[in-house]
């Protein structure tokens, strides 16, 4: 440490404080900002055509979800109805195809070695699929517009 | 200085505003991003990619109008800088990768070592070694000095200096950047300045230097 006058030391630390400012101070190149503006115009670009595709993805996730969701509910109402004499008689060919359901939902099951009734596993993949609706709609839509 | 982020214009959609902006900071971030990336063509990528980052969350409002502009900027341009610096490191030792923060940025180092001290003297003599030593050469050679020196000391003193003098921020906003205790960036500077002050006046007398203030 070197001791020095207090009016000498300031002048020194003046000194030396510009002598730091000089030797850090860089210039970018002139064409920076010229550069810096294209790219955020290229960035509008592809945002715009980013948010058309999302919008388009959007559609088609909520259209399938809206699709299986609509498929169950009418699967397990005429598993239900099939229950009631008056209801078959009158749609025949709503016998053929719950029997055709409740083989292949049994079958299926199999598969996993589980053996659940119709109701329940319709009502278990209902389930799966609200959650899910939920989660989709959570991701896409609801934190979007929370800020 | 542009501090209001109304006036930066990119909520409104006005690009002058934006430009007037990156016009008032783009050399002072240069510097910064320079200091850690060492290399002016990456400092310069860096720095776009920080004004894109800048421009993309005031855009997606995720920038709080609590705390300062400036701050907030150049906490964007340090970090982008260390990131690319880390994936450039990552890239050249690909087994081997480290933690920057860990490897240069640890306190306690040696500020300076004897031989790079004795080097920048060294190249300073040899550069004005033909020329007659009038005084009026000093103050050259003393800038010269400070360059190299400034270029000589470890990052984690060159950065600090820079935020301090180049992007005049304060005390409390470096240490909240670099999440370090406010003593020790008053303590970095101190000593960088201390260090300086100790060569400079091992080959010049402080006569000499003080004619030119």
């Amino acid at each position: 440490m070197f001791k020095m006058e207090n009016h000498n030391e300031n002048n020194f630390n003046n000194f030396l404080e510009s002598g730091i400012k000089n030797s850090l101070n860089d210039n970018i190149s002139e064409r920076f900002t010229e550069r810096l503006l294209n790219e955020i115009r290229l960035f509008e670009k592809f945002e715009k055509e980013d948010s058309k595709t999302d919008k388009f993805v959007k559609r088609i996730i909520l259209g399938s979800v809206t699709f299986l969701l609509s498929a169950l509910i009418a699967i397990s109402y005429v598993l239900i109805k099939k229950q009631s004499e008056s209801f078959v008689s009158k749609y025949q060919f709503v016998e053929d195809i719950s029997s055709f359901l409740e083989l292949y939902i049994q079958k299926f099951l199999n598969i996993f070695g589980l053996s659940l009734s119709t109701e329940s596993f319709i009502l278990t993949i209902l389930t799966i699929l609200f959650l899910f609706a939920i989660f989709i709609s959570d991701k896409f839509y609801i934190k979007k517009t929370r800020i | 200085m542009t501090e209001n982020i109304d006036e930066i214009g990119i909520e409104s959609g006005n690009s002058e505003s934006f430009t007037k902006f990156v016009e008032e900071y783009k050399n002072k971030a240069y510097s910064l991003s320079l200091r850690i990336l060492k290399n002016p063509q990456e400092a310069e990528d860096s720095l776009q990619e920080s004004f894109l980052k800048l421009y993309k969350s005031i855009r997606e409002k995720k920038f709080e109008k609590k705390s300062k502009m400036s701050t907030y900027f150049y906490t964007i341009v340090y970090n982008t800088a260390l990131d690319n610096y880390k994936k450039t490191r990552a890239k050249s030792f690909n087994i081997f990768s480290f933690d920057v923060n860990e490897a240069f940025f640890k306190e306690g180092d040696e500020l300076f070592r004897q031989n790079d001290e004795e080097k920048i003297l060294d190249e300073i003599r040899l550069k004005y070694h033909s020329e007659t030593p009038e005084n009026k050469l000093v103050q050259k050679e003393i800038s010269d000095v400070i360059k190299k020196y400034l270029l000589t000391i470890p990052e984690h003193y060159s950065v600090v200096l820079n935020m301090f003098y180049i992007n005049e921020l304060s005390y409390d906003e470096i240490s909240g950047i670099l999440k370090l205790p406010v003593g020790t960036v008053k303590n970095r500077i101190f000593r960088a300045k201390e260090k300086l002050k100790e060569i400079i006046l091992k080959k010049y007398s402080l006569k000499e230097v003080l004619m030119y203030v």
